[in-house]
């Protein structure tokens, strides 16, 4: 007959019962089995997360999805589709009031001057837009600028056209004539300006109040702590090749900004690009610049009622991606 | 006595204004034929002694060994060259910073930057990646040549490829590169970007030929160019030459393109802001390259085990 098993030790009870309970955390440290995905429309401030991926300095397991807008990008993330996005403040508070609880990794830009408005020939200043059709993209942003705009030029909203253009027809409805003013940015901008559209209004105006930041889901902070972190040394790594190598970065760019690589560098006027130490001012310390204009964006939303009531802040700002300095 | 001093002022102040209308001289790099070089250059001459108020202004051609040596000795007062050269001389001369810098316009394109081209015979079907120049012949012009041989050697350390040990320098011109690879003496060659079309252009070379390997994607660019781009030739000016002329001088350059007469003599040269060299610099330090120094005082730098001038 043969002898009944031995029963196991208490030690080993203990080790297989110790096993048991980190269990979860184990399954929670496994490596994430879809690529962290970021969605990103193709802005100038973006652009050296995708000079990154184009250079190898990306490692495998970040996937950049290009979207056609700024709205499809917060659809995406919105949907969970994407575990990052990149979007305007404005619309992480947007969303964030929706109950999708992002958060600010990092800034990619800060507007100086990049977002404008612009007039047709008869459109030469500020007052000349009463009763005039202005062209803006159904976002955050567009609002943001169009109520600025109209409160720099002492108008109400009942005082002008309001014409919703989706980004990818704006070029086309100013062309056709079909507006007399337009709320964009570049590469719009820059086309409408060399055919001889008026600047009206730009962000200079408006300073600190439009950044655009990598917002992410609860998830990724949770499985792709690695990946983040890669994504964002990347950016910084493609940013410092801007700056400091700018004939070879310009004409790289141009691959995803199109048209001649010498002109490309001529995208980024009107932003401010800050590097890491910069971002740490931003996000990181006892009072990180960030939650100063987010309180500022969130008051001028609900003032314009893009929010309904005062952006919660808690928890926006995930400074711990940041290379440490 | 004072009369004797009035004579010795009125000597001195003759002096010096015979002085101040001596010919000025410009030295340029000979990357290409002296002939082709001379060419180019000669209408800036023409050009820049008008903008001088009728001073004659001559030029140089000269390679790599005799500019150095005319810089050392101070027998130019303006130099064009590659900008790695231009900071090699800079740590044995106290040269002013670049004036302007060269652009080269071609079809629509106008760019102030440059690269290095690595090519081959078109039907070498054994040499597609960088990888495959390990074990092969290569000729450069220059071990100073930045288009010619330190964007390519930056590239391959970038990729983690070896320099190939049968590297020959040749020296200038260029074109020496482009026919030792034609006649097969060697199996690639490294030129900078727009020399294969520029011999191409005058009838010298057939580019059917050749291939560019690792070419990369640059829209607007219009050479073809296998390396990162780095900022064209710098204008600069030797300590001697006085600053009224140094200053008048440069606003002549960066005012040559509304010239009607002579912004289309210069062979599809022109001239820019000065470019920031700190992408050459970089790629010098970055390599452990840089030119022993007068005093050729060394270091040995012992967290890249190479030697180095203390330059940096």
């Amino acid at each position: 007959m043969p002898s009944p098993a031995p029963l196991p030790s208490r030690r080993a009870l203990l080790a297989v019962l110790a096993g048991l309970t980190f269990a979860p955390w184990l399954i929670g440290c496994a490596r994430p089995q879809r690529p962290l995905s970021v969605a990103s429309h193709l802005w100038p401030g973006y652009l050296p997360m995708f000079l990154a991926r184009d250079e190898g300095w990306l490692p495998p397991g970040i996937e950049l999805r290009k979207t056609a807008s700024p709205s499809e990008s917060m659809h995406l993330i919105e949907r969970g589709e994407v575990l990052a996005a990149a979007l305007t403040l404005d619309e992480v508070l947007r969303l964030r009031a929706a109950d999708v609880p992002l958060a600010v990794a990092l800034v990619f830009n800060i507007s100086s001057g990049a977002d404008m408005v612009l007039g047709r020939e008869a459109v030469r200043q500020l007052a000349d837009l009463r009763g005039r059709r202005i062209g803006v993209e159904v976002s955050a942003l567009g609002a943001l600028m169009l109520a600025k705009t109209l409160t720099a030029a002492k108008l109400t909203p009942e005082d002008v056209v309001v014409v919703p253009l989706a980004l990818d027809i704006q070029e086309k409805a100013w062309q056709a004539g079909q507006i007399d003013a337009l709320v964009c940015f570049e590469p719009i901008a820059g086309t409408l300006l060399r055919q001889g559209a008026h600047l009206l209004f730009d962000s200079r105006a408006l300073p600190n109040l439009i950044l655009d930041v990598l917002a992410i889901r609860p998830e990724a902070a949770i499985e792709y702590d690695e990946a983040l972190r890669a994504l964002i040394a990347g950016h910084f790594r493609a940013l410092a090749h801007l700056h400091t190598h700018p004939q070879d970065a310009g004409y790289r760019l141009a691959v995803h900004l199109g048209g001649d690589g010498g002109k490309a560098l001529d995208a980024f006027r009107g932003l401010i690009l800050p590097d890491a130490t910069a971002n740490r001012r931003l996000l990181a310390g006892s009072s990180p610049e960030l939650l100063r204009a987010a309180r500022e964006i969130s008051t001028v939303m609900v003032g314009h009622r893009l929010l309904p009531a005062p952006a919660q802040l808690a928890g926006l700002i995930r400074a711990d991606y940041l290379p440490k300095s | 006595m004072i009369r004797r001093l009035f004579g010795l002022a009125l000597f001195l102040a003759a002096f010096v204004s015979l002085a101040a209308e001596a010919p000025l001289t410009i030295g340029v790099l000979t990357h290409r034929p002296t002939e082709v070089v001379t060419a180019r250059w000669q209408p800036l001459t023409v050009y820049l002694s008008r903008a001088l108020g009728g001073r004659e202004v001559r030029l140089k051609p000269a390679g790599y060994a005799e500019l150095t040596e005319l810089l050392d000795r101070q027998a130019i007062d303006f130099a064009l060259t590659n900008p790695s050269h231009f900071i090699a001389l800079r740590q044995r001369n106290p040269l002013t910073g670049a004036l302007a810098t060269m652009i080269v316009h071609d079809g629509d394109h106008s760019v102030n930057a440059y690269g290095g081209a690595i090519i081959v015979r078109r039907e070498r079907a054994d040499i597609r990646r960088l990888a495959d120049l390990s074990d092969k012949r290569i000729v450069a012009v220059a071990p100073s040549s930045l288009g010619g041989y330190l964007a390519q050697r930056k590239e391959l350390h970038e990729k983690g490829i070896a320099l190939p040990r049968a590297l020959h320098f040749v020296g200038e011109p260029q074109d020496k590169v482009v026919e030792a690879v034609l006649r097969g003496e060697a199996d690639a060659g490294f030129v900078r970007s727009g020399v294969i079309e520029a011999m191409s252009r005058s009838g010298l070379l057939d580019g059917e030929r050749l291939r560019v390997i690792n070419a990369q994607n640059l829209p607007g660019f219009p050479h073809a160019v296998s390396t990162r781009l780095y900022p064209e030739w710098p204008f600069f000016a030797l300590p001697h030459v006085e600053e009224d002329v140094v200053r008048r001088v440069t606003a002549a350059l960066l005012l040559l393109a509304d010239d009607p007469v002579f912004r289309s003599t210069l062979d599809r040269r022109g001239f820019g802001v000065a470019a920031d060299c700190l992408p050459v610099e970089n790629l010098l330090r970055s390599l452990c390259v840089c030119r022993p120094s007068k005093r050729r005082r060394r270091s040995h730098s012992p967290t890249s085990g190479c030697v180095t001038s203390p330059c940096w």
